[in-house]
């Protein structure tokens, strides 16, 4: 974060375009390092005299139209409108008059990465002003053909207006003005009340491509007399391969290749046999037939129950502390009395349904990648170290990504595509099969958490000691990290507790497991919040309050959490008393910038089973883009954490993931899916993420709400609903 | 390998692969219509769901002769001139998110419609059960599949 504020910083505008090609091309530069500044923008305007193409986010032709270079990777989250929205609100624009194409990646762009629920978080002021500059610098051209003052000229969807003389016209005409003025340093953006685009439901454009089958994907592009490959890999860090039997995989007609490569994920190795031939079909009968003697080293015995038992061990010890107010031990030695409980969530598979893959064409000392991925920059950073070319040479076009989640933070399938299409020396589509998505990782770690409490003389809460127990996701891609450290990622939600509580602490004990890791949508927020807030549940109850109200008082001087709990205590009617057979939970988590809590409601059916009623929701997230987008991401995160908490762990047994595919790894499905009620809060507050907070507090929720109606508290993620 | 004669969307394609190929690599790598979707491969997913004289089947496992001399409909074929009214109320609803499942949901919930052109709640439900999605756009599927019911 801190990297992206200083980048943010140094950016500086820069005019792109000059009068000749009557372009008004508008970006930011943002200079390599701290140094040498001034140089990298002259080398620029270099670049611009010789025709280089300058990765500009909005260009305006002599015939008025604009184009908006959408930088940040659409993957579900919305950007393909949210993003360019910005831009287009600053220009006064209809989103329709707008041609949204995707950033060819470049530095230029500065961050193109989409996680951790941040693009409209960092791109909500700088995109704007860059809207902004443009439509000022259009004005002052106008002005100066009109010989009026700026300050009486507007501009409407695309047509810049002098009332009082009558004089309008479009923005083509002044182009070529606009262009030769410098950029003003300081552009004033609109108020709230003159947007028309942000804060408003606004069409997404891609949906269009997405309903008739137009929309490209990674795994839709064709290069001329491309090969298809597919790669099988073990399970767990340390794997080595001892033979590779292919005689009959080589037998499969159009089946040409089949050997090991490197997949390179993050500062992991792993061996994986690649497989190339000129069908994917044959390819994949070729996979089936091969024979790998895979030697698992020191972890052939991996094994989830044998790990879980190891991590309530490690819930004992001290671990590293990371938060420490007040005197936690002494309000425990002098508790009336204490709770102790463990929680435990699974190691889970990210899953998109767009399995991982990636086109390459390696040409003569220049590199063509179609990729759907979370990280463009990288994807060019390393494509270019891999081939050693100079980066320029690398042209990175990002697809739409079918579902990303943080498994397309990682390039481990660029990796391997390389690997091949080096060694093929033909272009080549790499596509992963389910069962190599589910098995390989990178896993989400499965984590164990603990937590201890003491009451005063008066039954009051005083002080809360939470252990977070696991696998560390920073220590797990960084071989050379420090694992006396505490991983401050994976405190998320619980270092930064609001709860009001007076002796707090927070402990990380590492628990290293030996298959690669990843972000997972929600990090650590997704199995943090569980515990943490179930938890909370028991103390409520120990204090004899509503948990309700026992959350609110326990966060009074926390105005935007004491307003989603309002909000849905009212949507959901809590203080109603309920018919039997019938519960409601609550919970509620900060996380990404955005507060989010949920009431879910559960019954008993017909058959003895319980199901889900309904869930209710309240989002604060600041200001936003688009409402509906707000919604959808809402959805979706408590779809997937539904599907997180009912249906299938990753378990290791022997040295491999034991779920495949969707049969054993299993989704929630329509059926499954509750009514939802989603509310967005009104604010004026700085933008917060969108696309995870809906996650953290929903497990929580649903836990608590089958407590309030069984009495039964449940203490490990998944369960089955159906059992309970 | 043999040759092979599909008919996809009313037009004929000639291709030369293995019978046994399914028929979700037939259209998406010899045929190139790549609206329908990989997803798992096993039938688990759907989004690889085409018609196949007008019934939703799997694509990605019924071999490609099972198909000869049927009607295929894929994504591509499904709106006539106009959108498909499936096709509206997905964008009116503003169902999809990252899209990739959506062809398939598209396709199952035509065949649903072709069937039953009234479906209660439960019958959608039943008939979208084989459709994954995991962006989670359950609840908007449930609306525009309502939706488009009234006005077909």
């Amino acid at each position: 974060m801190e990297e992206l504020k200083k980048s943010i910083n140094r950016r500086k505008f820069l005019k792109l375009s000059g009068a000749t090609s009557a372009v008004l091309a508008l970006g930011f530069y943002i200079p390599a390092g701290a140094k040498g500044t001034e140089a990298k923008i002259f080398k620029l305007d270099n670049a611009l005299n010789t025709g280089t193409n300058l990765n500009p986010f909005i260009q305006i032709d002599a015939g008025g139209n604009v184009t908006i270079y959408n930088h940040k990777p659409e993957m579900g989250q919305g950007v393909w409108q949210s993003i360019p929205t910005l831009i287009a609100e600053e220009l006064n624009l209809e989103f329709e008059q707008v041609t949204v194409k995707m950033a060819i990646a470049s530095p230029a762009y500065g961050s193109m990465t989409v996680g951790g629920s941040a693009s409209i978080r960092t791109g909500w002021i700088p995109l704007r002003r860059m809207g902004a500059a443009a439509r000022q610098m259009l004005l002052q051209a106008a002005a100066e053909s009109w010989n009026v003052p700026v300050s009486e000229c507007t501009t409407d969807k695309g047509i810049i207006y002098h009332k009082a003389s009558g004089k309008q016209g479009h923005f083509g005409e002044f182009v070529a003005a606009a262009s030769k003025l410098e950029a003003p340093k300081e552009p004033v953006l609109k108020p709230k009340s003159e947007c028309r685009l942000i804060g408003k439901k606004v069409m997404r454009p891609d949906v269009v491509e997405k309903v008739d089958g137009s929309a490209v994907f990674g795994i839709d592009v064709k290069v001329e007399g491309m090969l298809y490959a597919t790669v099988s890999h073990p399970t767990v860090l340390g794997a080595k391969i001892n033979s590779i039997d292919d005689a009959e995989a080589l037998k499969v007609p159009g089946v040409t290749e089949v050997f090991e490569i490197t997949r390179t994920i993050f500062g992991n190795k792993m061996p994986t046999v690649a497989i190339v031939g000129d069908s994917y079909y044959g390819v994949l009968q070729a996979q089936k037939r091969l024979k790998i003697d895979w030697d698992l080293g020191a972890n052939a015995q991996l094994d989830t129950t044998k790990m879980y038992q190891e991590m309530n061990a490690l819930a004992r010890t001290e671990g590293a502390v990371h938060t420490n107010t007040g005197d936690v031990d002494a309000a425990l030695s002098n508790a009336s009395s204490t709770l102790e409980r463990i929680y435990e969530t699974p190691f889970l598979s990210h899953s998109p349904m767009e399995p991982m893959n990636v086109t390459i064409h390696i040409k003569e000392g220049e590199c063509e990648i179609w990729i759907p991925t979370q990280v463009s920059n990288r994807v060019q950073q390393e494509a270019a170290a891999f081939l050693n070319i100079p980066m320029e040479k690398v042209t990175v076009h990002t697809t739409f990504l079918g579902g990303g989640f943080g498994r397309r933070l990682f390039t481990d399938f660029l990796s391997e595509g390389l690997a091949i299409a080096q060694k093929i020396n033909k272009p080549i589509k790499l596509i992963w099969t389910r069962e190599e998505d589910t098995t390989a990782g990178p896993f989400r770690p499965g984590m164990v958490y603990s937590s201890r409490a003491a009451f005063d003389e008066n039954g009051k809460v005083n002080a809360w000691e939470e252990k977070v127990i696991g696998p560390s996701i920073s220590f797990n891609i960084n071989p050379n990290a420090n694992t006396a450290n505490v991983d401050r990622g994976a405190m998320e939600c619980i270092s930064d507790s609001h709860y009001e509580i007076a002796n707090f602490r927070t402990h990380f004990v590492h628990y290293p497991a030996p298959v690669a890791l990843g972000w997972w949508r929600s990090v650590y927020a997704s199995t943090n919040v569980f515990g943490h807030e179930c938890f909370l549940d028991e103390l409520a109850e120990k204090e004899g309050l509503d948990p309700m109200d026992f959350r609110i008082q326990r966060l009074s001087k926390e105005p935007r959490f004491v307003k989603v709990l309002e909000k849905v205590r009212q949507m959901s009617n809590w203080d109603s008393p309920l018919p039997a057979g019938v519960g409601r939970g609550v919970a509620v988590a900060r996380s990404f910038g955005s507060t989010c809590a949920h009431v879910v409601q559960v019954s008993k059916g017909e058959k003895g089973n319980y199901k889900i009623d309904k869930i209710w929701t309240a989002l604060d997230c600041g200001q936003y883009v688009n409402p509906d987008t707000v919604r959808g991401q809402t959805e979706g995160n408590i779809v997937m954490a539904l599907t997180a908490a009912l249906k299938d762990p990753i378990s290791f047994k022997n040295g491999w993931a034991e779920q495949t595919n969707f049969h054993n790894y299993r989704m929630l499905r329509i059926n499954e899916c509750p009514p939802l009620d989603i509310h967005i809060m009104e604010n004026e507050e700085a933008p917060g993420g969108v696309g995870e907070p809906g996650f953290p507090p929903l497990a929580p929720a649903l836990v608590n709400a089958l407590y309030s109606v069984t009495g039964k508290r449940i203490y490990k993620l998944p369960f089955k609903i159906e059992e309970v | 390998m043999a040759a092979i004669t599909l008919k996809i969307n009313g037009t004929e394609h000639q291709i030369d692969v293995d019978p046994q190929m399914p028929l979700l690599w037939a259209i998406r790598d010899f045929v190139g219509l790549t609206g329908t979707k990989f997803g798992c491969g096993m039938a688990q997913c759907g989004a690889c769901t085409i018609h196949l004289d007008d019934v939703a089947i799997r694509s990605c496992v019924t071999p490609v002769m099972a198909a000869q001399s049927r009607e295929i409909t894929t994504i591509e074929g499904l709106a006539n001139g106009e959108l498909h009214p499936l096709q509206q109320a997905w964008i009116d609803e503003q169902v999809p998110q990252c899209g990739y499942c959506q062809s398939g949901q598209i396709m199952s919930a035509a065949a649903l419609l072709k069937r039953n052109p009234a479906p209660t709640e439960n019958e959608i439900d039943t008939a979208m059960q084989g459709n994954i999605c995991r962006c989670g756009t359950y609840d908007r599927i449930r609306t525009a599949i309502k939706k488009a019911s009234s006005f077909s």
